[in-house]
């Protein structure tokens, strides 16, 4: 090989590798080193660990800590904005985030964008100041425990349940047989004691009496219009409206920053389809999913 | 057609560093150099508190170094070199050994060194840096006679 090629190709790999570095270690952008307001997006139903298949659509609460912690870690950012778009989701995914905000360090503000109700407001709750549209749907402060039983379906076909438990309890919320009024109690009563939790730790993000969220929390949503008045909301806005708040807390100029999943071509290639069969088969799977899965949501 | 040595002008010397160093500006600096958006004194201290900013000031120092030494210890001539037809030799007249060429560019890694390596060479013996002196290579022209 040409001497003066191997050369070029020296310059050239060290082009790249500098590149690449960048790409890699400073988001691409060169900017890691400015300050600046991370945006986070919470996007569909909140569950542990996410994931979509035939029936569901969620969004990790683990992966919306770990952003949460990258950026409450990086020193460069200043504020966070999280930008909310989801109905809620079970207990544990969204107390996993609620946790995690309450431990962030700096400026943390919230924007409801089409919807911000149950799990996904409980989250919310606990941000420094939660903007939203006049029409985004907020609050729906409740717990869910509802499931479809066709024990009676299964009679009519002469289809039987065999019992079989070593604990009374065991096969409670099967959707095979129908739930005694014992069960119901105990199971309402569960209901009510995450109930009574969600409704305090709101009650403490918003800085309201446990009274005043107890009236809000029969389970309805509010339109955002309402919601700075009975004092769900702080302030009716969009994105650009949250990020400057972010900004004007921290008294400084920032750049804004979406925090985002990497995203590889088979990760791509694997959202596409799921989505495809998600469209698909979101009818009949909004039936079978509660058969098949007997959560609480909040 | 016969090769001839000449001793370099101070002058060539430094228009081919300046075609280097923008050349590694182009290939290294520009993609790892990290930017500020305040342009206050506190948003300096803030960038230069920054981790990132060491890091990547780390690596451009030793990509740069890379640079210097890979070409002067295989090809005996860095970019600027090539086109004042300027050769990296050692006192005998051979190729440098990886020592040599990381011996001669020690000054590379900082500006300041670097300038009183070159007032060593204005002031000094002639046509050698300290840091040529110790590692003893020299720049030469290389002239094709008939």
């Amino acid at each position: 090989m040409n001497k003066y090629f191997k050369i070029l190709l020296f310059v050239l790999i060290l082009w790249v590798f500098s590149y690449t570095f960048a790409y890699l270690f400073f988001d691409g952008d060169n900017v890691i080193a400015e300050d600046k307001v991370a945006v986070i997006s919470v996007e569909g139903m909140i569950t542990l660990n996410g994931g979509s298949s035939f029936f569901t659509n969620s969004v990790s609460g683990k992966d919306i800590v770990n952003k949460i912690n990258t950026a409450n870690e990086d020193e460069s950012v200043k504020a966070i904005v999280l930008e909310i778009n989801s109905p809620g989701g079970t207990v544990m995914g969204s107390k996993y985030v609620v946790d995690a905000i309450k431990k962030v360090d700096k400026p943390i503000v919230t924007v409801i964008t089409e919807s911000g109700t149950s799990g996904a407001y409980w989250i919310a709750s606990q941000t420094d100041a939660i903007f939203a549209d006049e029409l985004s749907y907020v609050g729906s402060i409740g717990v869910i425990g509802s499931y479809v039983e066709f024990g009676g379906l299964m009679e009519d076909y002469n289809v039987t349940y065999r019992r079989l438990v070593t604990g009374d309890y065991k096969d409670m919320g099967t959707p095979y047989r129908e739930m005694t009024s014992e069960e119901e109690e105990l199971m309402m009563e569960r209901l009510e004691k995450v109930h009574e939790f969600f409704v305090e730790d709101v009650a403490v993000g918003r800085n309201m009496t446990v009274e005043d969220v107890e009236v809000l929390s029969t389970g309805i949503f509010y339109l955002g219009m309402d919601c700075v008045d009975n004092g769900l909301i702080d302030y009716i806005g969009n994105k650009e409206n949250a990020i400057e708040y972010a900004k004007n807390l921290t008294g400084m100029n920032l750049n804004e920053f979406e925090l985002k999943d990497p995203e590889g071509l088979f990760a791509s290639l694997e959202k596409l389809g799921l989505e495809n069969s998600y469209a698909l088969g979101q009818g009949i799977g909004s039936v079978l999913l509660e058969t098949e899965n007997f959560e609480i949501k909040v | 057609m016969k090769k001839v040595v000449k001793i370099v002008p101070l002058w060539k010397r430094v228009v081919a560093y300046i075609v280097d160093s923008m050349l590694i500006g182009v290939i290294i600096v520009k993609p790892l150099m990290l930017s500020n958006s305040e342009e206050s004194f506190s948003g300096f201290v803030n960038m230069l508190m920054s981790k990132d900013f060491w890091v990547a000031s780390c690596l451009i120092v030793l990509l740069t170094w890379v640079y210097w030494i890979y070409l002067d210890w295989v090809y005996g001539q860095s970019v600027g070199k090539i086109l004042f037809k300027l050769r990296v030799v050692d006192e005998n007249g051979k190729e440098l050994n990886f020592f040599q060429a990381l011996v001669r560019n020690v000054s590379k890694l900082s500006f300041v060194v670097l300038f009183f390596d070159v007032l060593f060479m204005i002031f000094g013996s002639g046509d050698q840096r300290l840091f040529e002196k110790a590692s003893k290579t020299r720049v030469v022209e290389v002239v094709e006679n008939e």
